[in-house]
């Protein structure tokens, strides 16, 4: 694998450029349906129709007339339809509506940069909605100088601003078990999401509370209903952990922890504890029931193993994917994002043919450590059944495994962390479904899947 | 840029100071030459002050944490550019130098408050596998099968057998207590370590829609009762700080092994895929 693989040509058209195609055609679509029409009710059926190389000036479409008023709150437009899907779906048992995971929708999103309202959300006990101005944070346990902050207090740090992604450890954990096959990029692996994060690093908050020698582990909790707690090394807080209260350019949402949060870049979304009220050092783990019970990974043998913090590498292509309609065959371009916990994706191979071969996809600028980074890589469809796929390779030198490879080690009890390649099969009417979990011998014979990735 | 990044310290915050010094002097020399009346020298000087800061900004934005833009030269070293021609040193020059960088002029600001011991021990709920947080109390199994009904069976089940609410906490008449087998159910009986965290939990977040509301007696006490149902402990058994402690490894402890600080994954079966 080189390193070179993202100076590729340049392919002059954008994923943007796809979309706004495929809009464009839309758009056009409407336009001449106006056009026509209004040359009936304008002009009547007496008139004779106008001589082929008679130029027509277009009739202005309506929303060239005066638009809308300001508002102070920015609203997507009518035709985008882009929303969350939560684990609770339509139960109206408050457990299922406040534990849960609502799922971020990656196919429908593009860039690096999860809209806020759009970012995932991992809740074990709901969201919590405090008031900045009452809120604490208590510096505790093997410090000298034990302190309280309010958020006033912590916003008078220096700041640092980073983007990093954050993703549920059990992101993407349906392929354990085998999705189904309408199982879409959103429910599958949408419990991951990036934003631009600024606070306080936690080596200022370490300096002033002045933590003691011996302190290897700080508790960090959380004020919402579960006081949802983990422990934390001193060496992750120390390299890059930071309290945040600034996401995307505003204050953080109450959905990611408002006022404020722990960010462990690139580390389980669950060590990152929302709505912080309290940090207590100590010499050693403190063994909570999210270290314990949960978020441990259970192998074949009966071992579990615990504190597996950094989310490992990954990828997926977000368009096509389950749920799409490749409209026809031809020239497409396929996208998708990867990213990984222990470092920076030097590159992303494309398969459109079921993993027989493997292509280098572009990296899209900015590529950052510990941040989703998004690929494009050109395609031209033969109509024909196809499973496509992506794999990413980070700078430790770990490119995602096939489902199998992976499943041989971990079982399927495993729950977290699953980070194998995701196979769609691009069907020849252009549908799109989920391939993981299907048998080889369901699909259509000229994909020529291994069932390795399935 | 050198000059000011001290070497001893971290380069993010250094990359920070760089930038966040060259700005306060950017700003002082442009109030200066506002001030001094002496237009042509005053102009030129804060002219290139402030394209060196905007090269040490660029370099700070791009993560180039020594700052190497700065080896353009254009701008002073710190503790030089507070005299710069034809100025004097600024009060907000002066301190920026003498008080170091941004975040030891903040430790110095003594930001917080001494932390209450009321607040401390009011919030530090967390009971540790030492024994450490273990209330002084005393729970018995049959206490624990009323506080189970009334608190945690609608969720639960009224068995522990778990419902689509909430999972099984007890193991039920065909399993035993003992390490965790593959594609069992996880309960205090085969899958959680220690007991206290047990406790901790329960105390910390349950039960889910009333979290906090049972006494330190009905924790103990519900408990209990957990555990025998699951064939613990007896019947007529309590449970205190002494004997939560005798017990507090419990049967899968020694399935649990930590990757950290020595890292388990990749799985060395999975490095080295085939490109």
């Amino acid at each position: 694998m080189s390193d070179d693989r993202n100076l590729l040509p340049h392919i002059p058209v954008g994923p943007n450029s796809l979309l706004s195609r495929r809009r464009l055609l839309q758009a056009g679509g409407a336009v001449a349906g106006g056009l026509a029409l209004s040359r009936i009710t304008r002009a009547g059926a007496q008139q004779p129709p106008p001589a082929p190389n008679e130029l027509v000036p277009p009739p202005d479409p309506p929303w060239s007339a005066q638009g809308q008023p300001f508002t102070t709150q920015g609203i997507r437009s009518p035709y985008v339809e882009i929303q969350r899907a939560y684990s609770g779906g339509d139960s109206p048992n408050v457990t299922r509506q406040t534990a849960g995971s609502n799922f971020a929708p990656l196919q429908d999103l593009d860039g690096i940069i999860t809209p806020s309202d759009l970012h995932f959300q991992r809740n074990h006990s709901g969201t919590t909605i405090i008031d900045p101005a009452e809120h604490q944070v208590l510096v505790h346990g093997m410090v000298d100088r034990p302190k309280v902050y309010s958020m006033d207090d912590i916003k008078r740090f220096p700041r640092r601003t980073e983007i990093h992604f954050l993703e549920c450890s059990g992101n993407s954990g349906a392929g354990y078990s085998g999705p189904s096959p309408d199982t879409t990029a959103q429910l599958m692996h949408g419990l991951t999401s990036t934003s631009e994060w600024g606070g306080v690093p936690m080596t200022t908050i370490m300096q002033d509370v002045g933590v003691q020698e011996g302190a290897e582990w700080a508790l960090f909790e959380g004020a919402d209903a579960s006081r949802m707690d983990r422990s934390v090394p001193r060496s992750k807080l120390e390299d890059d952990a930071m309290l945040v209260y600034i996401q995307n350019g505003e204050p953080i949402r109450p959905e990611q922890g408002f006022p404020l949060r722990l960010l462990l870049p690139g580390w389980e979304g669950n060590t990152q504890i929302k709505w912080l009220r309290r940090i207590e050092f100590g010499s050693g783990p403190f063994y909570t029931k999210e270290e314990t019970r949960h978020y441990t990974d259970a192998l074949p043998d009966g071992q579990s193993r615990q504190f597996t913090y950094e989310m490992e590498v990954k990828s997926l292509i977000t368009w096509p994917s389950a749920g799409h309609q490749v409209p026809a065959p031809g020239f497409w371009e396929i996208n998708g994002i990867a990213w990984s916990g222990f470092g920076t994706i030097t590159g992303v191979e494309v398969s459109v043919d079921g993993g027989n071969s493997w292509g280098p996809a572009e990296l899209m600028q900015p590529v950052l450590p510990k941040a989703h980074v998004r690929f494009r890589f050109p395609w031209v469809w033969d109509g024909t059944p196809r499973v496509i796929m992506s794999r990413a390779t980070d700078d430790t030198g770990y490119t995602q495994p096939a489902r199998q490879r992976l499943l041989d080690i971990r079982g399927t009890q495993y729950i977290y962390h699953f980070d194998a390649i995701q196979p769609w099969l691009v069907d020849a009417d252009g549908a799109v479904t989920n391939a993981m979990g299907q048998s080889a011998s369901d699909l259509p014979s000229d994909t020529q899947i291994s069932e390795e990735y399935l | 840029m050198t000059d000011v990044h001290t070497p001893h310290r971290p380069a993010p915050p250094n990359a920070l100071l760089g930038r966040w010094l060259l700005v306060v002097a950017a700003f002082s020399l442009l109030l200066l030459a506002a001030c001094s009346g002496d237009e042509d020298n005053g102009t030129a000087t804060s002219t290139a002050t402030e394209v060196g800061a905007t090269e040490t900004a660029t370099g700070t934005a791009t993560g180039t944490a020594t700052g190497t833009a700065t080896a353009t030269g254009t701008a002073a070293p710190a503790g030089q550019y507070s005299l710069a021609p034809g100025g004097s040193p600024t009060p907000a020059a002066t301190e920026a130098a003498a008080g170091g960088d941004a975040q030891q002029m903040s430790l110095q600001a003594n930001i917080g408050s001494e932390a209450p011991q009321d607040l401390v021990d009011e919030w530090n709920i967390d009971i540790d596998p030492d024994g450490t947080g273990l209330w002084d109390a005393q729970g018995s199994v049959s206490a624990g099968a009323d506080v189970f009904q009334a608190n945690c069976a609608r969720c639960h089940g009224p068995d522990g057998a778990g419902t689509d609410l909430a999972p099984q906490l007890v193991l039920g008449p065909d399993m035993e207590p003992g390490p965790w087998q593959f594609g069992a159910p996880r309960t205090v009986a085969n899958y959680w370590p220690y007991l206290t965290t047990y406790i901790d939990y329960i105390h910390r977040a349950m039960p889910f829609d009333n979290p906090g509301s049972l006494s330190e007696e009905d924790v103990y006490s519900v408990v209990a009762w957990i555990l025998n149902q699951n064939g613990m402990i007896d019947d007529n058994a309590t449970l205190d700080p002494d004997s939560i402690m005798q017990m507090n490894e419990l049967p899968n402890y020694p399935s649990f092994f930590p990757c950290y600080p020595d890292e388990c994954r990749p799985e060395p079966a999975l490095r080295g895929n085939d490109q």
